[in-house]
């Protein structure tokens, strides 16, 4: 408990952090989020930075973003001019969760039988083959794998919707991309650990007592065997939610992704930071998430942190 | 298996079918018609939207006093029933048909006053405020030099009577009425929920739509409006507008069936579909050009901007850079508008021409010509552009023009303090008439950003602002272009044309110089 609190506490610095940098980034940045094609008029100018606080010092418009932060009110939105912040995030997080959530499940779905599989089968074709496509999945880029899967599920077979977000069917192809490389990435992780686990003196001993493989694979080895997984879903996790950004642009997602890269090319300044403190808050949790979980599967790991 | 991993596995498979269910909530039925919008709009807001698209949505949610047929792009009478202009010009007397807002309330010639104030007031944050500076004192009003409203030219005798005086005689101020910027808002509605008005739950609209539901990056729903005075309008119950970013899914949307109408496509495919019968193609008013910094040399010296104009090959790039039906451009005002014939100025392939005016200025086949950089906007397009353009000249004129690429934002601020040598540019007509294409370059002008300065230019374009013979009219500008084509402070690339892949049954979407259309019009055959 000491140590979750310790956590917590540690990570709001970081954030703040994350805050300032961001800001004064998008603040150096070249560019203003209020130039445009068409020549804006002086009196617009002075209006727009008037109503957006841009027309007080750096130092002062940092504060007032501080002040407002420690509120937990974002701002508003630079380039969408109707939207705050909160409500922009409050509606495409959960997008970009649901989606990474699904994702997650369908990785450690294939993912871990796959890995299983292959260590129970170890060096048979079945072992290469899971292996191969799995090097396959982890070198393809989101958007080969997206263009391959639309142009064979909704151009060739006409099954799935090639994009949109209207409904359960359109969830699948996205979320498929976006666990490619995790699915691979997982079996191969459960493979060599559950490998690992085999080779161990216990393990023989029990198979010396007529243990049975199956048995002597899920009752002993995948025990032990898990512990990696279970801390690589961490960065699992948070690399699925951040790294959806092609996915969703690809499939037209309407998550988070989508905003954070708008929010940089328009200098939306507190969209930005926005998404960049929604990403870091992410990042940390599910990494404490991770470490939380593995120490309840591995009670060294909480002995250790105790001492 | 043991009950440890029983209890995994079902825990796995309870968790899964959790998330299953998150998506396995009914969506909407489809729309009767829907459109992939290419990028969300900024804001539905009237008086501060700037795009086409959206430009498209308000008109499908609010009606200004006059609206243009889509067809002849010619205004028609709209709330206002009815108009008297004077004789010399100057004022517009309308008069307001009985018309509603969806919340029931009346609209009046009052709510047309205060949104007209709106975009006027100091406070206000429009860039289209100079859309009202035709009104009389409406830029002095704007830049804070008289501050009494009652002052600017829009008074509201009464509920349905608007009168409007003007600056100058404006032959086009009843499409400038039509134009979204000036179309009423509500004031309750405003007043009541600040930013937030234009959000479903809230925004209160006149027009033939309400939006029923926007979520950023993913749907605008418009369903008829119940309290639309035109009752044969419009057509359909429902429309979807789908937010699709890049042209390639875009694509992809359409052709599964996703949606019935695109207004673009990847250029990649652009040879092939303009093969195809469902694709609507229509010269546009719109240009893409490169602006010169004239300060600086070497484009001080206009035989330069000239024989950098006469050495491109503007139809190789049309034919086999941008393949989408773009035509060469041969000026600045693209061809279309109403009585004008565009500048006959010999702008196409000359190269040697233009070898001769680059040895008349010094560079006798390229020869101590500085190198020049050409800044464009990140965009595969824009490269090819910049990259054909700049092998183009090197050829014909043996200098060395290296293009730049950089972030949009980027090139937009350099564009406006003029810090570049050469440069990416495009303009979009606001209304067909060739001053929203010429009034940009007269001396110090906010959109001249070349340093390009002529006083001939300049009294030619004040000429057209005083004079009420039509023809007469266009002959100034005529000449005023011709000048400009000259002078070449631009090089002309080639006028965009509308895009539109549209579903063989959909009608009521007709080609014209402007893209435009009201979702009002279409139907289903």
């Amino acid at each position: 408990m000491a140590y979750l609190v310790r956590r917590l506490l540690i990570s709001l610095p970081v954030l703040l952090c994350v805050a300032v940098f961001s800001f004064l980034l998008v603040h150096y940045a070249p560019g203003s989020p209020f130039t445009s094609e068409k020549n804006i008029s002086d009196e617009t100018l002075i209006a727009l930075k008037k109503e957006y606080g841009l027309d007080r010092s750096l130092p002062m418009q940092l504060a007032l973003y501080l002040r407002n932060l420690s509120k937990g009110y974002l701002g508003r939105s630079v380039y969408y001019k109707d939207q705050t912040v909160n409500e922009i995030i409050a509606t495409a997080l959960p997008v970009s969760a649901k989606l990474g959530l699904f994702a997650l499940m369908v990785a450690l779905l294939i993912g871990i039988p796959i890995g299983i599989l292959s260590a129970y089968r170890k060096n048979s074709w079945l072992d290469h083959a899971s292996m191969a496509v799995s090097m396959i999945g982890i070198s393809l880029p989101g958007f080969v794998l997206a263009s391959l899967l639309i142009l064979f599920f909704s151009f060739y077979l006409g099954w799935l919707p090639a994009v949109g977000y209207a409904g359960p069917r359109y969830v699948i192809l996205p979320a498929l991309t976006l666990s490619a490389p995790y699915i691979a990435y997982l079996a191969r992780l459960t493979r060599a650990s559950l490998l690992e686990v085999l080779s161990q003196e216990y393990i023989t001993t029990a198979r010396a007592k007529g243990v049975s493989t199956a048995r002597l694979l899920f009752r002993h080895a995948l025990k032990n065997g898990i512990l990696p997984v279970i801390s690589f879903l961490g960065p699992a996790s948070a690399g699925i939610l951040t790294g959806s950004i092609v996915v969703e642009k690809i499939f037209a997602v309407p998550g988070l992704g989508i905003n954070f890269i708008h929010s940089a090319l328009h200098r939306d300044y507190f969209l930005a930071i926005g998404c960049a403190l929604v990403y870091g808050a992410l990042l940390i949790s599910f990494n404490l998430l991770a470490d939380l979980l593995a120490a309840a599967a591995d009670p060294r790991i909480a002995h250790d942190r105790a001492g | 298996m043991t009950r440890q991993n029983l209890l995994f596995v079902l825990l796995i498979l309870l968790l899964l079918s959790g998330v299953v269910y998150l998506y396995f909530r009914p969506d909407v039925p489809p729309a009767d018609f829907s459109m992939v919008l290419t990028a969300e709009e900024r804001t539905l807001d009237p008086a501060l939207c700037t795009t086409l698209t959206g430009a498209r949505i308000i008109r499908a949610l609010f009606e200004g006093l006059t609206r243009l047929d889509s067809r002849t792009l010619q205004p028609r009478p709209a709330i206002a029933r009815s108009w008297e202009i004077s004789d010399n010009g100057l004022r517009y007397t309308f008069h307001l048909r009985p018309a509603h807002w969806s919340d029931g309330s009346p609209v009046t010639a009052g709510d047309f006053r205060y949104s007209w104030h709106r975009l006027l007031s100091p406070a206000s944050t429009a860039e289209y405020d100079y859309m009202l500076f035709y009104l009389k004192n409406g830029e002095k009003y704007r830049k804070g030099m008289i501050s009494d409203y009652n002052d600017v030219g829009v008074h509201a005798p009464d509920d349905s009577t608007l009168i409007v005086d003007l600056e100058e005689p404006t032959p086009y101020f009843l499409e400038i009425t039509a134009f979204e910027s000036l179309m009423p808002i509500n004031r309750r509605c405003v007043e009541t929920y600040g930013i937030r008005w234009t959000h479903p739950e809230n925004m209160v609209t006149n027009g033939p739509f309400v939006m029923t539901f926007h979520q950023l990056n993913y749907k605008i729903r418009l369903e008829k409006s119940r309290t639309f005075w035109d009752t044969t309008r419009p057509h359909f119950n429902t429309i979807d507008l789908f937010v699709v970013e890049g042209l390639n899914s875009a694509f992809n949307m359409y052709e599964t069936g996703g949606a019935d109408l695109i207004d673009d496509f990847p250029n990649l495919i652009a040879p092939e579909i303009l093969k195809r019968s469902d694709k609507l193609i229509a010269p546009t008013l719109g240009t893409y050009f490169y602006r010169f910094n004239t300060a600086q040399p070497p484009f001080h010296d206009a035989r330069v901007r000239r024989a950098f104009c006469l050495a491109v090959d503007r139809e190789a790039i049309v034919r086999h850079v941008t393949q989408g039906g773009e035509v060469a451009a041969t000026s600045l005002v693209p061809p279309g508008i109403p009585g004008y014939s565009p500048a006959e100025a010999g702008l196409g392939f000359h190269p040697e021409q233009a070898r001769a005016l680059m040895t008349e200025a010094g560079f006798p086949a390229g020869k101590g010509f500085p190198a020049v950089e050409l800044l464009y906007n990140t965009s595969e397009n824009h490269k090819k552009i910049a990259e054909a353009v700049s092998r183009m000249l090197q050829k014909e004129l043996g200098v060395q023009v290296t293009p730049v690429n950089v972030e949009w934002r980027v090139l937009l601020e350099r564009l406006q303090r003029i810090d570049f040598q050469f440069c990416r540019s495009s303009w979009y007509g606001d209304y067909t008439d060739p001053n929203t294409f010429l009034d940009m370059f007269v001396t110090d002008g906010g959109n001249n950003r070349t340093h390009w300065s002529e006083a001939a230019y300049d009294s030619l374009l004040a000429l057209t602002r005083t004079t009420t013979n039509p023809t007469s009219r266009m002959a100034f500008f005529q000449q005023a272009e011709t000048l400009l084509l000259t002078e070449s402070p631009v090089l002309p690339l080639y006028y965009y044309v509308t895009k539109f892949l549209v579903k063989p049954d959909i009608r009521g979407l007709h080609p014209n110089i402007r893209g435009f259309f009201h979702f009002a019009d279409l139907y289903r055959n």
